[in-house]
């Protein structure tokens, strides 16, 4: 793909763009799903293409293509200038990228076990065993058990000189009981909801999770639910347990600190942030407990990679210290608006997207409090567990969130199940009321394996670390 | 684009090459250009090129799944495939590839949409643009042009081709603490005027700002059609798919021949109806059906694949998803019969309530009472005595969309198209007389 992609570069250089870049990568996934017992299906795909991006008079062209052949990548270039030339008749500021120097290297995630060689039959034996497990208690309707994986090959080349390539094998997988009776339905997931969790690991995470053997505690939390009753209404206190917790990192921070949000650059669709420029290193966001990183080179985070897709080192920032936003998810081309260098954030979905500033793993630091002891020194709350809807609003501000399950806390002791418990809020309001993040033993990585973002539509696989925190006076349970 | 012949060439070389008893190859390939701007600019613009090939083969019910976007590598796709069914455990739910029926002709094709170029999008973004900046506002949206062809070729017999476009543009315009938006979709790029769009764009940007604090509860909602839009697009999403039915995760399930929700809804689907985005067979290549899903507030029918068709003892309707998705059937061409109203008179016949421009990040939060939270977003208005009396920030619903729907006192006979659940729906205003806000956010 070097001399594809040098190719490229040369013909970009040649038709006499300020700057252009390519990308090409190869794709594939496998996706393995047993249903009540039985295989749901089995498939896999391959993907292969290539993108050219340029910038011709300070207006942006894209254009991509499945074919990859030396006519072909003519044909493509002249169109990605021509789509630029169209950008800049309607063109109110000139787009300028700020400095970076170029890359040359090479990546590859952590892989111990190709899941990819990892036989078919083997996989569905696993599920199945799960599945036999779920089923087992009548309660649970339909079972459902999954896994997925996922191997990037990425070569990129700038006019400028970069050249890098990289090799990133994501897997994961999950198990999920639905208990219907009565015109209702619960649903209870493992180890998180939505097909489970993912990491850039290779099949021993899937191994690791241990399917079979989590899902009978999987199968009696469903039946508890479906004759649970109501989750009361009211402000209380809660604590959000790690995998809701990374939803709520990735709705309510996540999103609003990506610039191009900030900038309006997403407003004709996702919406923009309550955050503006000026915000960097004086809002309040959260209370003293709450400490944010954006960080691409945590291992196994599902936002884990070596480079962006322009070309900049995977780098850790700050995102929150001490509850004070400190910066924003930057692009080369939004951090020149700002007067800084970019922090790496850049993701397309595909050789087929053009990069947009994408979550890489933001993670909200572990605290120093133990979950036993902070379930004791709570005398009233609820403890919420595992995402079942979220929403939230434009400016990222109103969110509401359903769980699947609700603990009642009561004189420091874990109490009865509740059902269909949800909890809204205003960001900096919420954040501001944690009074508590447990320790690094309880911290773990969630992996986000479907963020959508951008037209055409994109999805991006990002990450988050969490540990169960607390929050004050949280209005609950406005769902009847 | 490849030629039709060289398409049913390849396909029929797959399948003569198959050792598996059933094969099926499911061909789509396309160009697809989007001009996207915000703050008054053109700031992403991209053309694309790709296709798919996705087979399906049974080993009996051993079933194997594979694709790639590349031709040369179909036949890998084709051995992939059967690798995966021989080894597979038998599927309970496969029940065979369709037999060949003759699909109706539709034309959804438009050689000047197909052909439309990066200048002609950014002459109509400019457009946009220049309304915007004549109101003082900053737009931000997209224009999408597309065409593709798809074909489907079983060993049943099954050969059918198909090529259409589609077109999309979304205008949005922000001005002080204002904002209002717009879609227009179809497959003809010359029936989109967006001009005049832009203009009811920058009217409403105008109106929305300076909005005004009141307290959630519930109101007599106004809903235009794009919040319709989103509400229509949940309750398909929940309970118009013919395996979460069978699977009695649907609030249809059981339901045929009782009321469901109120008497002026009536929801269909119908890929051939003109007045949509036709097309005339699903992934596994069986002709389209009209399915009336809801009939006056009585649930009347379901859509089927293959695989749903065989469990519920019926035929399938043509509602199958690509053989890579296991979501089930659904309604790919939505259509939310019209009423005899008009926003106008719906206004006027309110004495206190909310007129809802769209919502915004909507989800379930029930799925089987299909209720729905979301936020309100482009304009939400207090009506009173038949007035609008001033703008209103943003709220919070969590509304169950059933009863809202039972509520509803009048539709407008004037209907608007846009995306819907995978395909593209057409859906008048309502008018509802109980909607139920939960919360409110600080614009």
């Amino acid at each position: 793909m070097r001399e594809f992609c040098e190719k490229a570069v040369n013909l970009i250089r040649m038709r006499g763009a300020s700057y252009g870049d390519v990308r090409t990568a190869r794709q594939r996934e496998q996706h393995v799903e047993t249903k009540n017992g039985a295989v749901e299906s089995v498939n896999y795909s391959e993907d292969a293409g290539f993108g050219v991006r340029v910038l011709v008079d300070g207006a942006w062209g894209f254009a991509a293509s499945n074919r990859m052949t030396t006519e072909e990548l003519s044909r493509v270039v002249a169109r990605a200038i021509e789509v630029a030339r169209a950008s800049g008749t309607v063109l109110d500021r000139r787009i300028e990228l700020t400095d970076v120097e170029p890359a040359t290297g090479r990546y590859t995630s952590d892989c111990a076990k190709d899941p990819f060689r990892v036989p078919i039959e083997d996989k569905l034996a696993m599920l199945l065993r799960a599945d036999r497990t779920l089923k087992a208690e009548k309660a649970v309707t339909i079972a459902q058990c999954f896994l997925s994986c996922f191997e990037t090959e990425k070569t990129f080349a700038s006019t400028e000189g970069a050249l890098v390539e990289q090799k990133i094998t994501e897997t994961g997988g999950g198990l999920c009981a639905t208990a219907i009776q009565d015109g209702e339905l619960q649903v209870r997931s493992f180890p998180n909801s939505f097909r489970g969790n993912f990491a850039t690991r290779g099949y021993e995470y899937v191994e690791a999770m241990d399917l079979p053997g989590n899902a009978a505690s999987v199968a009696e939390d469903a039946a508890r639910l479906i004759a649970a009753p109501q989750c009361p209404s009211g402000r209380r206190t809660i604590i959000i347990e790690g995998s809701q917790l990374a939803l709520q990192v990735h709705e309510s921070i996540g999103h609003p600190i990506e610039l191009d949000r900030v900038l309006g650059l997403e407003a004709g669709y996702a919406g923009t942030s309550f955050l503006k420029p000026a915000d960097a290193g004086k809002l309040r966001y959260g209370s003293q407990a709450v400490n944010v990183v954006a960080d691409a080179t945590e291992p196994g985070g599902l936002g884990t990679f070596g480079y962006d897709d322009e070309g900049v080192p995977a780098q850790r920032t700050d995102i929150i210290r001490e509850g004070i936003f400190r910066g924003f998810l930057t692009s080369r081309e939004t951090a020149r608006v700002v007067g800084q260098r970019s922090n790496g954030t850049m993701r397309a979905s595909g050789w087929h997207a053009i990069p947009l500033i994408r979550m890489t793993n933001v993670n909200l630091l572990a605290g120093d409090r133990d979950l036993d002891e902070l379930i004791a020194d709570t005398s009233d709350g609820l403890y919420l567990s595992t995402n079942r809807s979220w929403s939230i609003d434009d400016k990222r501000l109103n969110f509401q969130f359903g769980c699947e399950i609700a603990r009642e806390i009561k004189k420091g002791k874990l109490g009865k199940v509740y059902k269909n418990p949800t909890y809204t809020g205003i960001t900096p309001e919420f954040w501001g009321s944690c009074d508590a993040v447990t320790g690094p033993a309880h911290w773990k990585m969630w992996g986000t394996p479907n963020c959508g973002k951008g037209e055409p539509s994109q999805t991006a696989r990002v990450g988050h670390g969490t540990a169960p925190a607390r929050f004050r006076n949280v209005e609950v349970g406005v769902l009847k | 684009m490849i030629e039709k012949q060289k398409i049913f060439d390849m396909a029929g070389s797959l399948i003569k090459a198959s050792p598996a008893d059933d094969t099926e190859v499911y061909f789509r390939e396309g160009d697809y250009h989007l001009t996207r701007f915000a703050n008054n600019t053109i700031h992403q613009n991209v053309s694309l090129t790709d296709a798919t090939v996705l087979i399906r083969v049974a080993f009996g019910r051993k079933v194997g799944v594979a694709s790639s976007n590349r031709l040369e590598d179909a036949k890998r796709a084709l051995d992939e495939a059967c690798g995966i069914a021989r080894v597979s455990a038998d599927s309970t739910t496969y029940a065979g590839l369709p037999r060949p029926e003759t699909p109706r002709e539709v034309n959804a094709f438009d050689e000047a949409t197909a052909g439309c170029d990066a200048m002609s999008r950014a002459e109509r973004v400019k457009n946009v643009v220049d309304e915007a900046k004549r109101a003082g506002a900053v737009a931000a949206g997209a224009l999408s042009t597309s065409s593709d062809q798809t074909a489907v070729v079983n060993s049943k017999g099954i050969v059918v081709h198909h090529r259409g476009t589609e077109t999309r543009l979304n205008v949005v315009m922000m001005k002080g603490g204002g904002s209002g938006t717009a879609e227009r979709m179809g497959w003809k790029l010359s029936n989109i005027d967006e001009r005049a769009a832009a203009r009811h764009v920058a009217d409403r940007t105008v109106k929305t700002d300076r909005p005004q604090d009141i307290e959630p509860g519930e109101y007599a909602v106004v809903l235009e059609p794009e919040a319709v839009g989103v509400l229509m697009r949940f309750l398909a999403y929940a309970g118009l798919n013919g395996k979460a039915c069978h699977e009695k995760q649907s609030f249809m399930s059981g339901k045929l021949g009782q009321e469901v929700t109120g008497r002026l809804i009536t929801v269909t689907d119908d890929g051939l109806d003109p007045s949509g985005i036709p097309i005339p067979f699903d992934a596994e290549g069986t002709p389209k059906r009209k399915v009336v899903f809801i009939e006056r507030g009585v649930a009347t029918g379901m859509c089927y694949d293959t695989s749903t068709a065989a469990a519920e003892h019926t035929q399938s309707t043509g509602h199958a998803l690509t053989s890579n998705q296991s979501f089930g059937p659904i309604p790919m061409n939505l259509f939310l019969a019209p009423g005899d109203s008009s926003l106008e008179r719906m206004i006027a016949s309110t004495t206190k309530g909310l007129l809802v421009s769209k919502f915004h990040y909507a989800n379930i939060a029930e799925p089987m009472k299909v209720v729905v939270t979301g936020m309100t977003r482009f304009g939400l208005f207090l009506v009173r005595d038949g007035k609008i009396a001033h703008p209103v920030k943003n709220m919070r619903f969590t509304q169950n969309v059933l009863e809202a729907f039972e509520s509803a006192s009048a539709l407008t006979a004037e209907r608007q198209m846009m995306e819907g659940l995978g395909g593209a729906m057409l859906v008048p205003g309502m008018k509802c007389e109980s909607f139920r806000f939960t919360g409110k956010t600080e614009f």
